[in-house]
């Protein structure tokens, strides 16, 4: 009898967990960090955390800033040093697997395609997709700067450009053994640029849109999602949010001309912007990215799970979650998030903080009552 | 003893000035602390007037939208007075009240749609039929008693914006309001328009509903903005009722959203809804306007969308901080039952469920917490 009664327990327990999974899941389908892909050197390091650390933390949604640095065979032109190897990935990808995490990986697509003084592979070994060849890359980098340059973009309209790029971003996909990729797309400053012969003249939105669709299409047609940051999407003027997490360069109309289906990551580290209601109620699914102010971070989750709580049948879906960032090397993060290391930054904030307070709150939400919504 | 006389002084000035400072926290707040009352009748204007000082100053109403409508007996535009229609001596003795209450009070009048209900045409198209947007939509003895839904899609008729005669009587009947009623802003409905740019229109067929909506918000802005006056509307047309799942009520199904982008951003948003606290605060906001919510008859929503206004102006930025401007209670019954039932002398009966009368008493409950 007592054996019954302790099989009848273990089987309610394990029912109620599933269903309290499946319930933290319909609240917050995305639950994610983004990291930088590690070195060969940090791979095991990696896959440790993510089955120490992510795994138990209940997060579903790894996204992977990998670049060129795999080693690509379509492309060995545009592969880095210290280049993950497909039996590399494949390890990580097992331990997603494993571990019910979704894995994205990130390749920066139309902007920064250059860092500090340095130009990106893909302008490296293809000057010609260089957007204003006529900028030369610095000496020392210093921002503000004459050249107004950030990070360089590639030409959106060279006739050559995606046969190049497009190979690449298949043969992350195939490796990743992903339904989705994510292809950056943020701070976007050089577009339509008035010396490029193709670009000039032209409306920087339409020329925004234009790239975010025909990334958008070519995915499409093997039913992989794509993800990107939202920042030019949003007027960065009227909105008062700025240059960087929203777009001063006129980008902005383009949110009514992309495709519904392409998922927006909406990134605001300082203040916690109801910008996840604005992309929602355009119709798109949202998701809202904190990095290092623990106190933003958690305000950043109520908002999701309550604009959630209170949305309409056709919006409810678009709030679809959280995904934190990290910007600094997955070494680094893993040596900090372990004590090993300081987290130094003279912006202020704490990004280690931050993640485990927001994986704690999410922890302790109450999922049942942000799943209801009575009429009172 | 001079230091005791400095502490007490600094006691009193600090306990005489601190409702001051409490009150000015409030319009920092909330700019906005009202409600919206249909225009009482000339019989009910004492009773309206002693609402006023009684209730709405006491509870720091700062915001009263009067929907009078062409309830008004105008010297300009007779041919547009309704029946049970105010005298100027009747406005006066709000306006009167209002200014001693401190409250702001903002007349009303059903622009562009709202031309009629259920079978009886409004005043403008009564006096001018010529500028019936539909003139083909049977309005007597109609088969389908005009109920709603009917063949005609038929809520309410609209007048034609393209009409050339049109706004020469409306700018007179809207100058007037305002000057008698001494207001620095107007209100002029806008909401659920939905005939508009009508197929057998002469002037409108095939043009863009969202240009003609957006045309007819800039014309009347720009008319006001001539004496500095600004301009209230129901912001229902320029959300898209699709996309949002918000529906064609308190949103948009006949394509004018667009019209978000295309109207002057100093346009006073009222953003109304009933069933749910939507974020639509927000959107507007981030767009550039001030934005007021406006709840109705569920107490829980209300509270909600009230914490949503203060939470969204907590953290927000400079540029939109002010565009979180606050709260416009609705009560969409004669001023008379509301009153009525306010004192509890008559019930709240609403087929739709909650209770207007218990959301306000929420509202303002909550608001009178937040500062002193």
């Amino acid at each position: 009898m007592k054996k019954i009664q302790l099989i009848f327990c273990i089987v309610l327990l394990i029912h109620v967990n599933a269903k309290a999974q499946t319930n933290l899941d319909k609240l917050l389908p995305v639950r994610g960090i983004c990291m930088s892909a590690p070195d060969p050197e940090g791979l095991d390091q990696f896959i440790d955390f993510i089955n120490n650390e992510l795994v138990p933390r209940k997060l579903n949604t790894l996204v992977i800033r990998i670049g060129y640095r795999y080693k690509y065979k379509s492309h060995p032109e545009l592969v880095s040093e210290n280049a993950l190897s497909k039996s590399d990935v494949k390890k990580i990808v097992t331990a997603c697997e494993k571990g019910n995490i979704r894995i994205i990986p990130q390749i920066n697509l139309l902007g920064h395609q250059s860092g500090g003084n340095r130009l990106g592979n893909l302008l490296k070994t293809y000057p010609e997709f260089d957007e204003t060849p006529h900028i030369e890359m610095p000496e020392e980098y210093v921002w503000p700067n004459p050249d107004n340059l950030y990070c360089k973009s590639y030409c959106p309209l060279h006739p050559e450009v995606h046969t190049v790029v497009f190979d690449v971003v298949d043969e992350i996909v195939k490796a990743f053994k992903t339904d989705a990729f994510h292809a950056g797309m943020d701070e976007v400053f050089y577009l339509g640029d008035d010396k490029c012969p193709r670009c000039q003249g032209k409306d920087k939105a339409e020329l925004f849109a234009g790239e975010v669709t025909t990334i958008r299409n070519h995915l499409a047609q093997n039913d992989i999602e794509l993800w990107i940051w939202g920042d030019r999407l949003l007027d960065g003027k009227t909105t008062g949010i700025g240059l960087w997490e929203a777009s001063y360069n006129n980008t902005h109309r383009a949110i009514d001309m992309i495709p519904k289906d392409v998922v927006i990551n909406d990134w605001h580290y300082e203040r916690p912007d109801p910008t996840a209601a604005y992309f929602a109620m355009k119709g798109f699914k949202v998701i809202t990215c904190p990095w290092r102010f623990p106190e933003v971070t958690k305000t950043q989750l109520d908002m999701m799970v309550n604009f959630k709580k209170y949305a309409t049948p056709d919006t409810k879906d678009n709030f679809q979650g959280m995904l934190h960032t990290i910007w600094t090397g997955s070494d680094n993060f893993i040596n900090q998030f372990y004590g090993r290391e300081e987290v130094k930054t003279n912006r202020g904030g704490n990004w280690v903080d931050a993640f485990k307070a927001l994986f704690d709150e999410i922890e302790q939400l109450d999922v049942d009552y942000y799943l209801e919504y009575e009429k009172k | 003893m001079l230091m005791k006389n400095l502490i007490t002084s600094i006691f009193i000035v600090l306990f005489i000035s601190s409702p001051l400072m409490g009150q000015q926290k409030l319009d920092e707040i909330l700019p906005v602390r009202g409600i919206c009352l249909s225009s009482p009748n000339p019989d009910g204007v004492d009773k309206f007037v002693n609402f006023i000082r009684d209730e709405l100053v006491p509870l720091k109403v700062n915001t009263l939208v009067i929907l009078i409508d062409y309830g008004y007996q105008f010297k300009s535009r007779p041919e547009l007075t309704g029946e049970n229609a105010l005298s100027t001596e009747d406005v006066k003795k709000i306006v009167q009240a209002c200014k001693e209450g401190g409250i702001r009070i903002i007349p009303q009048i059903n622009l562009l749609g709202h031309q009629s209900w259920f079978q009886s045409v409004g005043q403008l198209l009564k006096a001018y039929p010529e500028f019936n947007e539909t003139p083909y939509v049977p309005m007597e003895g109609g088969s389908t008693d005009l109920k709603w839904p009917n063949e005609w899609g038929l809520y309410c008729l609209s007048y034609c914006p393209l009409h050339p005669d049109l706004h020469d009587v409306l700018f007179d009947a809207i100058d007037e309001m305002v000057e008698v009623f001494e207001a620095d802003a107007f209100h002029a409905g806008m909401d659920e328009v939905f005939y508009l740019g009508d197929d057998k229109c002469p002037r409108c067929q095939g043009r863009d509903k969202a240009e003609l909506f957006a045309g007819e918000v800039t014309k009347i802005r720009n008319h006001l903005a001539q004496n500095g006056i600004e301009l209230w509307i129901w912001g229902d047309r320029l959300l898209d009722g699709r996309a949002t799942g918000i529906g064609f009520w308190e949103a948009s199904y006949n394509n004018t959203h667009r019209a978000i982008d295309m109207i002057p951003k100093d346009v006073v948003i009222n953003d109304w809804h009933y069933e749910r606290p939507d974020p639509t605060a927000a959107y507007f906001a981030l767009k550039g306007f001030k934005v007021i919510t406006c709840p109705w008859r569920f107490p829980e929503v209300t509270k909600t969308q009230l914490q949503m206004m203060i939470d969204f102006k907590k953290d927000a930025t400079p540029e939109v901080k002010d565009n979180y401007h606050g709260m416009l209670h609705t009560t969409w019954t004669s001023a008379d039952n509301f009153i009525d039932q306010y004192y509890a002398r008559k019930e709240v009966n609403t087929g739709r469920g909650g209770n207007y009368v218990e959301a306000f008493k929420v509202l303002f409950k909550e608001i009178n917490k937040l500062g002193n």
